[in-house]
């Protein structure tokens, strides 16, 4: 038995000449949720794809569950939840219809199933009202029901916090965090909103045009988000210099006319402004900041303009 | 295979869109019936080229005239079966947990084959009881006359069935409800208007070759296979020129629907 539910071998997709995903070698073992993050058309959506068969690959091969043959991949499909995108579902049935289309799609016997799963994600209670009718949130959460109808092993999910209320989005961090911790199910998921991200993963994927630039663990993260001191004084160039002067300081940034970053001293944050004392240079802030997944991102992906 | 075949039943029995069309099917044959009861039979008899048209044949006759909207109705149906599935991403569900995309072409003709059987049926039940507002049931009941009818309706169906396959296919290629509903509409119309012209054709129906190889040229039109061949009683024919052709737009549609990726 292998420990990765998934692993890619130089995974490429090519649309014409455009390469949207380039030699990916991503590994995701059981129980971790993998916070997959980059920006709109890095080829997040395109990988999680080719793992549901959605889309086939230029190059390169998928292992889930150990197997890389087509039957044994299709079996392994049998044991992955996925909600890509958009939830998939019919308009004018109910949440209980869609359920049972789902059911009969996977061979289910026990409609018991429905019940706990609707109730999982609180759409219990929808009666006859048709999916047509849902709101945004609840049909972000019925597509969740969906991707768990099978009680998956792996689970597949971009984007699944779209268009839910925060109550919501933390209800939906709750029930990946004890599926994950439970029953040791694998996560794979993309978000836009990194502060939940940096709030659910385990580990974490970066891609950039089509290229896995970056795997590392929650714990390897904190380590690499660094912590800084950010001061914002009423003469930064002066500021600098006295810092250099009396403190020997060497790793500061300048951001903009009156703040600036100091990579140093973030334990005993005192002794800047006991350096700055009778310098005849005001402080407007000072405070130790700690490097988020955001700025992290920006960072690895060479900031906002491409 | 069966779990999918499954699911599209389920969906079959609750679209709102096919209980629309099942619906028209049912008007259409009762007006059409209701047309042929109140038209003087020597109008009919004229109608039908000095052939008498009894009061038994009449479920055979109205089907024959309701096929070209059946067939459109069978554009909608792909459309509506098909093509929306790609539209609102439904087609994901069973592709994404390792069902066989031929599994789901296959659920796919079993529909087109219930809603087919479902269409003519309705229809041959419908006239059926309208004309027994003039034939007496009891003294006219004739087991063999049901088996006619079960014997016709299924041949029907079964061309029906092959007719729908093209606009599945093109519902494949297409993957858009509204486009799928368009061709379907304009190819039945060009094909009706294309069928009146070789049938009123003169110099088309004297060629010799085409009395021998088709009695008539409306045979020309598929949707008139099955009832063109009724006096012979040859539903081999019509089972194998079905079959012939839903394996090669089945072909085709499971061509384009294989590799492609599902967007």
């Amino acid at each position: 038995m292998s420990e990765f539910v998934l692993r890619t071998n130089n995974l490429t997709k090519k649309f014409g000449k455009n390469l949207a995903l380039d030699h990916v070698n991503m590994e995701i073992k059981k129980g971790t949720i993998y916070g997959f993050i980059g920006r709109n058309g890095a080829g997040k959506t395109t990988l999680m794809k080719i793992v549901c068969n959605l889309a086939s690959a230029s190059e390169g091969t998928v292992e889930l569950f150990g197997e890389t043959t087509k039957e044994g991949l299709a079996k392994g499909r049998t044991r992955i939840g996925s909600l890509i995108e958009m939830p998939t579902l019919y308009p004018n049935l109910t949440a209980e219809g869609n359920m049972e289309v789902q059911c009969r799609i996977l061979g289910l016997k026990d409609r018991k199933i429905v019940t706990e799963t609707l109730k999982l994600v609180d759409l219990d209670g929808t009666g006859n009202k048709k999916v047509k009718e849902f709101s945004l949130g609840m049909k972000q959460r019925l597509g969740m029901a969906l991707a768990l109808l099978n009680q998956p092993e792996f689970l597949v999910l971009d984007e699944p916090i779209n268009g839910l209320d925060p109550i919501g989005i933390t209800e939906i961090r709750e029930i990946l965090k004890k599926l994950a911790e439970e029953r040791g199910i694998a996560i794979l998921i993309s978000s836009h909103i990194l502060t939940e991200m940096y709030l659910l993963a385990t580990h974490y994927g970066f891609i950039e045009n089509g290229k896995l630039i970056k795997q590392l663990s929650a714990e390897e993260l904190g380590l690499e988000c660094r912590q800084y001191v950010k001061l914002k004084t009423t003469n930064t160039e002066e500021t600098v210099r006295v810092l250099q002067e009396k403190l020997n300081l060497t790793n500061v940034e300048t951001l903009s006319d009156d703040e600036i970053r100091i990579y140093e001293l973030t334990e005993k944050p005192e002794l800047i402004s006991l350096a700055l004392m009778g310098s005849g240079i005001g402080i407007r802030n000072l405070n130790v900041v700690t490097q988020d997944l955001e700025a992290y991102f920006i960072g690895l992906t060479g900031g906002y303009a491409k | 295979m069966i779990h999918v075949i499954s699911a599209e039943v389920y969906k079959l029995m609750r679209s709102r869109a096919f209980s629309v069309l099942l619906i028209v099917v049912f008007a259409l044959a009762a007006l059409t019936a209701i047309g042929f009861l109140v038209v003087p039979d020597d109008f009919l008899t004229r109608a039908y080229g000095g052939l008498p048209v009894e009061a038994g044949l009449m479920p055979f006759a109205v089907l024959k005239h309701t096929m070209q909207l059946m067939v459109i109705c069978l554009g909608v149906f792909a459309g509506v079966q098909i093509s929306a599935e790609f539209d609102n991403g439904t087609i994901r569900n069973p592709i994404a947990v390792g069902r066989r995309r031929v599994d789901y072409f296959v659920g796919k003709l079993v529909t087109a084959f219930i809603a087919s059987v479902l269409f003519v049926f309705t229809t041959m039940i419908t006239v059926t009881a309208i004309i027994l507002i003039r034939v007496d049931w009891i003294t006219t009941f004739d087991a063999k006359y049901v088996w006619d009818v079960l014997e016709f309706g299924l041949a029907n169906a079964f061309v029906l069935l092959a007719y729908s396959q093209i606009f599945a296919m093109v519902a494949f290629l297409l993957r858009n409800l509204g486009g799928t509903i368009g061709i379907a509409v304009t190819f039945s119309i060009l094909e009706g208007a294309l069928a009146n012209v070789l049938v009123h054709s003169k110099k088309l129906a004297d060629y010799e070759f085409l009395k021998e190889i088709i009695p008539n040229t409306m045979v020309l039109r598929l949707s008139d296979i099955g009832s063109r061949v009724l006096p012979e009683g040859d539903y081999l024919k019509v089972f194998l020129a079905s079959v012939a052709f839903i394996v090669v737009t089945g072909a085709i549609s499971l061509f384009t629907f294989y590799k492609r990726d599902i967007k």
